[in-house]
């Protein structure tokens, strides 16, 4: 029989693809195995991001994107809408205090009224557009939602424009039965008594630009200890809420971002065993002329099958316990890449590492000594 | 001193056969004053001499501990004797036949018999060709495309030496091949042996049976060397 080195480079593939196909080595065995360390690393991790992002969300939701800064008359409108210019700015707005609104419905019962500029709608989650906007709960007590008009004592006639909710979670309460009345544009130069500004993340930078809106004589009047006004300062709209919410620097250092570590030396060690629970075989193997590398590229092609299959339903599971934390496709691209990816990517090099480790420590010599020990 | 030899014979990639065409000369190992000692001073067998030639089975007789699997590792270049050494010519491609059959339990017994062909670069259709050839010498046809696992004891030891014989090895070392086997299915694998060796490479048997003892041609007695030990007195090894 004549030789066929041309023929020598193919085999270590086909025996494994032989092999996967007969179960040899229990391929599905070592499959769990890697989906089990996969899934403690990546699923440890995974719950570390949704249990951050829905604490961020819960924050911004109980109005923690929203800051504020009151000076009366010491706000120029125009200043304060320009905020929106600021990268992560979401919305900005101006506001005074107006004359009550008084319901011919109950005249008895007047709601405190502030006139706004516009953009009120991106500041406090207006169900609506700007313009006549009243909160949800003046809307129940008299009836009237958007598109209904609702008229005053004084015989004044307004169309709802819009709603908004104001949860008792601890934001500021005087607003709960509060309505916003839009001034036009001719007003923008006026001075207001507030500012709000709603950013998230909510940066130093958005804090200076907003206390920036202050005008200097509002800012500076209490410069004599004791005397004259307080210096206005930014402060929350819900003050209840805890100072330092989730942000970047808290995801960027959570613990379970070493979850890489882990997996990888846990599944290195799998893929090890997985040729070491072959030793005979192999070393036998090595008997009839494999190579090391050549027996190193039979079991790393053995891994590749049972190793995909387990990261690719792994990144499904993982993927499924972030889909909650994400707020668009793009966000949850981002979190399933920054997390699980990491952890699967870094199994699937560690497991693959064990195997080569493994395959090229096999040896005819150890054929003895391993036939004793079955 | 240290074992010597051709390229790759016994040593760390065993079989690889060297070339298209067997070596020039026939195999031939020769051990000269060879002895052993995992321990320094106790001595497993000592000055022992033989020359193994092809074409003939070697016996490697002795009791339990008096080293007939060391030396079997030795030959096989996987242990560096203590004293003395071997001389191995002709010995491109060694094969070692272990006592208990070393199969893969849901691979085939055609392909076990192709893989050391494929090993060598042989294209699948041609090694298992030749893999069905050697079958039918050996008298495994019949299993041919049954898993290993579902053999029995006779025919997973004749496999073995199947596979041994698709290796086209110049030096086959066979430890207890018919430990575990009826008289039958041992008398079957002793003629399959000795088929093996009238193929043109050396065989050494280690073996307690007397039948399969009393086939070979030669008897390597380790009970002599182990008694050389105790007197001291350098005497050759029977090989004759």
């Amino acid at each position: 029989m004549s030789r066929h080195r041309d023929a020598s480079w193919r085999w270590p593939a086909v025996e494994a693809w032989r092999d996967l196909r007969g179960g040899v080595g229990n391929p599905a065995l070592w499959a769990v195995v890697l989906a089990a360390i996969l899934v403690l690393c990546g699923g440890a991790d995974a719950i570390a991001v949704r249990q951050l992002a829905d604490t961020a969300w819960t924050y911004r939701e109980s109005g923690g994107d929203v800051l504020t800064v009151s000076a009366p008359r010491g706000i120029r409108g125009r200043d304060c809408a320009a905020l929106t210019s600021i990268p992560g700015v979401d919305g900005a707005v101006a506001m005074r205090g107006a004359d009550v609104v008084t319901p011919v419905a109950l005249p008895d019962a007047p709601y405190m009224a502030y006139e706004v500029t516009d953009g009120v709608r991106d500041v406090v989650d207006v169900d609506g557009r700007d313009g006549f906007v009243i909160a949800a709960k003046v809307g129940e007590q008299l009836g009237v939602g958007v598109g209904d008009d609702l008229v005053t004592a004084d015989g004044a006639r307004h169309t709802v424009t819009g709603t908004f909710d104001w949860p008792g979670d601890g934001r500021l309460p005087q607003y709960a039965t509060a309505v916003f009345l839009s001034v036009p544009v001719s007003e923008m130069d006026a001075m207001f008594d507030s500012c709000w500004v709603c950013a998230w993340p909510m940066t130093s930078a958005v804090r200076d630009a907003l206390y920036a809106t202050v005008s200097e004589s509002a800012s500076g009047g209490g410069g004599i200890a004791g005397l004259g006004a307080p210096v206005p300062t930014p402060s929350r709209l819900n003050p209840l809420l805890p100072g330092n919410p989730p942000d970047a620097a808290s995801y960027r250092g959570r613990i379970t971002r070493f979850a890489v570590v882990p997996a990888l030396l846990l599944a290195a060690m799998a893929g090890a065993g997985s040729v070491l629970q072959r030793r005979v075989e192999l070393a036998m193997l090595r008997q009839f002329g494999a190579s090391r590398p050549q027996v190193a590229e039979k079991m790393l092609a053995v891994a590749l099958g049972w190793s995909l299959p387990a990261a690719l339903g792994v990144l499904g599971v993982l993927a499924a316990v972030l889909a909650p934390a994400a707020r668009s496709v793009p966000d949850a691209l981002a979190l399933c890449a920054d997390g699980p990816l990491r952890v699967v990517a870094a199994g699937l090099a560690g497991a693959y590492l064990g195997v080569v480790a493994a395959s090229c420590a096999m040896s005819p010599r150890a054929l003895p000594r391993l036939v004793r020990m079955r | 001193m240290s074992a010597a030899g051709g390229a790759a014979a016994g040593g760390d990639t065993g079989g690889v056969a060297a070339g298209g065409v067997g070596p020039a000369a026939a195999p031939c190992v020769t051990l000269r004053d060879l002895g052993h000692a995992y321990v320094p001073g106790d001595f497993l067998f000592r000055h022992l001499d033989a020359t193994l030639t092809a074409g003939r089975i070697h016996a490697l007789i002795g009791p339990s501990g008096s080293g007939k699997s060391t030396l079997l590792a030795i030959l096989a270049g996987w242990l560096t004797p203590s004293e003395g050494a071997v001389e191995r010519r002709g010995v491109a491609v060694m094969n070692w036949v272990p006592q208990l059959p070393l199969g893969v339990a849901r691979r085939s017994v055609l392909d076990h018999v192709a893989l050391p062909m494929l090993v060598r670069g042989v294209p699948r259709a041609v090694a298992d060709a030749e893999a069905r050839r050697i079958l039918g010498t050996f008298g495994l046809s019949d299993v041919e495309d049954h898993d290993y696992g579902s053999l029995s004891g006779g025919e997973a030891q004749r496999l073995m030496l199947a596979r041994a014989a698709a290796t086209r090895c110049d030096l086959l070392l066979v430890d207890e091949p018919t430990a575990s086997l009826d008289r039958s299915s041992a008398r079957t694998v002793i003629a399959h042996i000795r088929g093996l060796a009238s193929g043109g490479c050396v065989v050494v048997v280690a073996t307690h049976d007397l039948e399969l003892r009393d086939a070979c041609d030669d008897v390597v007695d380790l009970a002599e060397a182990q008694d050389e030990t105790r007197d001291e007195t350098p005497r050759e090894g029977t090989a004759s």
